[in-house]
């Protein structure tokens, strides 16, 4: 009897092993990647000129300019947007420059950037805009997510979005859960080739904002890569010479520009240079903070630096630091005033206006920075960038590009909306 | 067929020295429909994974069928609670008995559960699916109602995984978020040892 249980015993466990042998997982893995498209220069630069309009889906960068507004659409080009009736704002072109992030105005004449370099387009006539000069390679190499490297000999001018579905390695659960072989399974089969930035959320900066990197004061066009500012003369719109690179730090992030000064935000902290001698910004002071994405604006007496958490910003504060600059030499801290998610800012008198992500835009009464009191909070839009101008906040969003009055600000009122698709 | 071949011959083992040894089958006066609870130890073992689970299936038996509702853990590579239909067909007179039986239901996964991680901004996020099983079973009456019950079949398990990763952004823009989802097709034999009342 015995003899028969060991032998029963002994059937079991080589059917066990047999079969578990025989018996496979299947894992199965569908995600989406991006395929770069080029193009020859001679065929990139042929189209930068007014286009027609297109849809709005991954805006970023806005600048106001009269009655325009420019917007970026990112790594593909600006929209032009004919504002003279705020309540009723109309596309009315569409400028193609691949590689485009960032962008200044000055007169009739409209910097930006096209991937390594710095293009000069004739704006006299936003329906026929004309490229006017290259000045090629002033910027470092772009750096995309994922690792991509571009093909340096062509031009960038899109990415196509696949979707696949791969079988992938299920590798082994262990012994109860005991493993060592739990694979990355992104790492082991992500076959992206970079890129970025499908229509997820939009990357709203504003230039003439809090988080522009290309600022313009009086003959100089100003420009912060992420660890130098960089200055060109534009005495001659058209001709911009660049006159100098100066290195500042790492993770730099967005340029302000307020009378002789330009507030520099990093992740680790503002720089605030002096401009007395545009050609030579000079360093006069720093204020550190936690790290942090800090987008910054200035009066005569106070900057105000937002600071929040994420991961692109790393940190953990989601805050408003006011601090006293009225001596740049030491930056004096003021105060602190919790926020949720804060991004883009603007001031408009005694009104400061903040983009509290997922809780709105928020309008201050900063009279006093030792109490400001909330006037009014726009709520139901998740808000990146804001720029207050005469009254009227133009509020880059998700889903959409709005404008508010604000004149009472007890009473805000919503002019338009234009959409952005998601 | 393969599976189903294997499967019948491990139930050989237990068959063949117990059923057919049985030199004076019990007659037992049956109730008609009766209800039971078969309660188990799974044991789980597929590619390079071995784990296990408990299960509780009760319902009513009829004769020489069985039809009710189970649920249980099952800890196999994501643990997961299924929630089935059991129906089970015996065969034999007495205390021995051989029973086939088939499930199919649902996997429900576990909140804050998931198999791959990537920082501390991802969060796990899993979705259930289906869940069967089917195989062979003997049972060995002890006592008046009572049985032990073993039983082996092949059980399918399937649920995704979604995963969202934010890669490290350099340049201070948002980053666009990579998405995946991954979709376990999970094939196992169980070996079950349980008690039924």
């Amino acid at each position: 009897m015995k003899s028969i249980s060991l032998l029963r015993l002994g059937f079991i466990s080589v059917f066990i092993v047999m079969f578990s042998s025989c018996i496979k997982d299947q894992c199965i893995q569908t995600y989406s990647y991006y395929l770069p498209v080029y193009k020859t220069t001679a065929e990139v630069r042929a189209n930068i000129k007014s286009n027609a309009p297109r849809k709005m889906e991954n805006t970023g960068k806005i600048y106001i300019y009269g009655r325009y507004i420019f917007l970026n659409e990112m790594d593909k080009g600006i929209h032009i947007i004919d504002n003279s009736n705020p309540a009723s704002p109309q596309k009315i072109a569409f400028v193609d420059i691949p590689g485009n992030i960032d962008m200044a105005v000055k007169g009739n004449t409209l910097y930006a950037d096209a991937f390594s370099d710095l293009i000069v387009l004739d704006i006299t006539n936003p329906l026929q805009v004309s490229l006017k000069k290259i000045i090629e390679g002033v910027f470092p190499n772009r750096i995309y997510n994922n690792w991509f490297v571009q093909d340096t000999s062509k031009v960038l001018t899109d990415w196509v979005r696949r979707d696949t579905t791969v079988q992938m390695d299920c590798g082994g659960g262990g012994f109860f859960g005991f493993s060592t072989m739990k694979a990355d399974a992104i790492a082991f089969n992500n076959n992206s080739t970079g890129g970025p930035q499908s229509s997820g959320n939009n990357s709203p900066f504003g230039m003439g904002g809090s988080m522009a990197r290309f600022s313009i004061l009086n003959n100089h066009l100003y420009t912060v890569t992420t660890a130098d500012l960089n200055v060109f003369s534009i005495t001659d719109p058209v001709n911009p010479v660049f006159n100098k690179t100066v290195p500042i730090g790492w993770n730099i992030e967005t340029i302000y520009p307020f009378r002789d000064r330009l507030f520099i935000g990093s992740t680790s902290g503002m720089f605030i240079f002096s401009v007395a001698d545009p050609n030579i910004p000079v360093q006069i002071g720093r204020f550190e903070h936690a790290r942090s994405c800090d987008p910054v604006v200035a009066d005569d007496v106070n900057a105000f630096i937002t600071l929040r958490s994420g991961t692109e910003c790393e940190g953990f504060s989601n805050q408003l630091d006011i601090v006293n600059v009225q001596n740049p030499a030491t930056p004096a801290f003021v105060k602190t005033y919790g926020m949720s998610n804060p991004h883009g800012l603007s001031k408009d008198g005694d009104r400061l206006l903040i983009c509290d992500g997922k809780a709105g835009l928020k309008i201050y009464d900063a009279s006093n920075v030792q109490d400001l009191r909330l006037l009014y909070t726009v709520t139901d839009i998740e808000t990146y960038d804001v720029i207050a101008w005469k009254g009227i906040a133009l509020v880059v969003a998700k889903g959409g590009l709005y404008q508010y009055d604000y004149t009472n600000p007890l009473a805000v009122k919503l002019l338009s909306k234009m959409e952005i698709a998601l | 067929m393969r599976k189903i071949l294997l499967m019948t011959g491990l139930l050989v083992c237990f068959y063949s020295t117990d059923l057919f040894s049985q030199s004076q089958p019990v007659p037992a006066k049956k109730k008609n429909t009766r209800f039971r609870s078969y309660n188990s130890l799974v044991l789980l073992t597929g590619q390079q994974t071995v784990s296990g689970g408990i299960q509780s299936v009760n319902g009513i038996e009829w004769n020489s069928f069985f039809a009710g509702a189970g649920i249980g853990f099952d800890f196999y590579r994501a643990g997961t609670t299924p929630l089935f239909l059991d129906l089970r067909k015996s065969f034999g007179k007495g205390k021995s008995q051989v029973f086939v039986y088939g499930d199919i239901g649902y996997n429900f996964t576990w909140p804050g559960n998931g198999i791959y991680y990537y920082g501390s901004n991802d969060k796990p996020n899993l979705n259930g699916g289906l869940y069967t099983d089917i195989g062979l079973g003997y049972q060995k009456g002890i006592g008046r109602n009572d049985a032990l019950v073993f039983s082996a079949g092949y059980t399918y398990k399937t649920f995704t995984e979604y995963i969202t990763a934010y890669p490290l952004c350099l340049i201070g823009y948002p980053c666009e978020p990579f998405q995946s989802e991954i979709l376990y097709k999970l094939n196992r034999l169980s070996f079950k040892i349980g008690w039924r009342f």
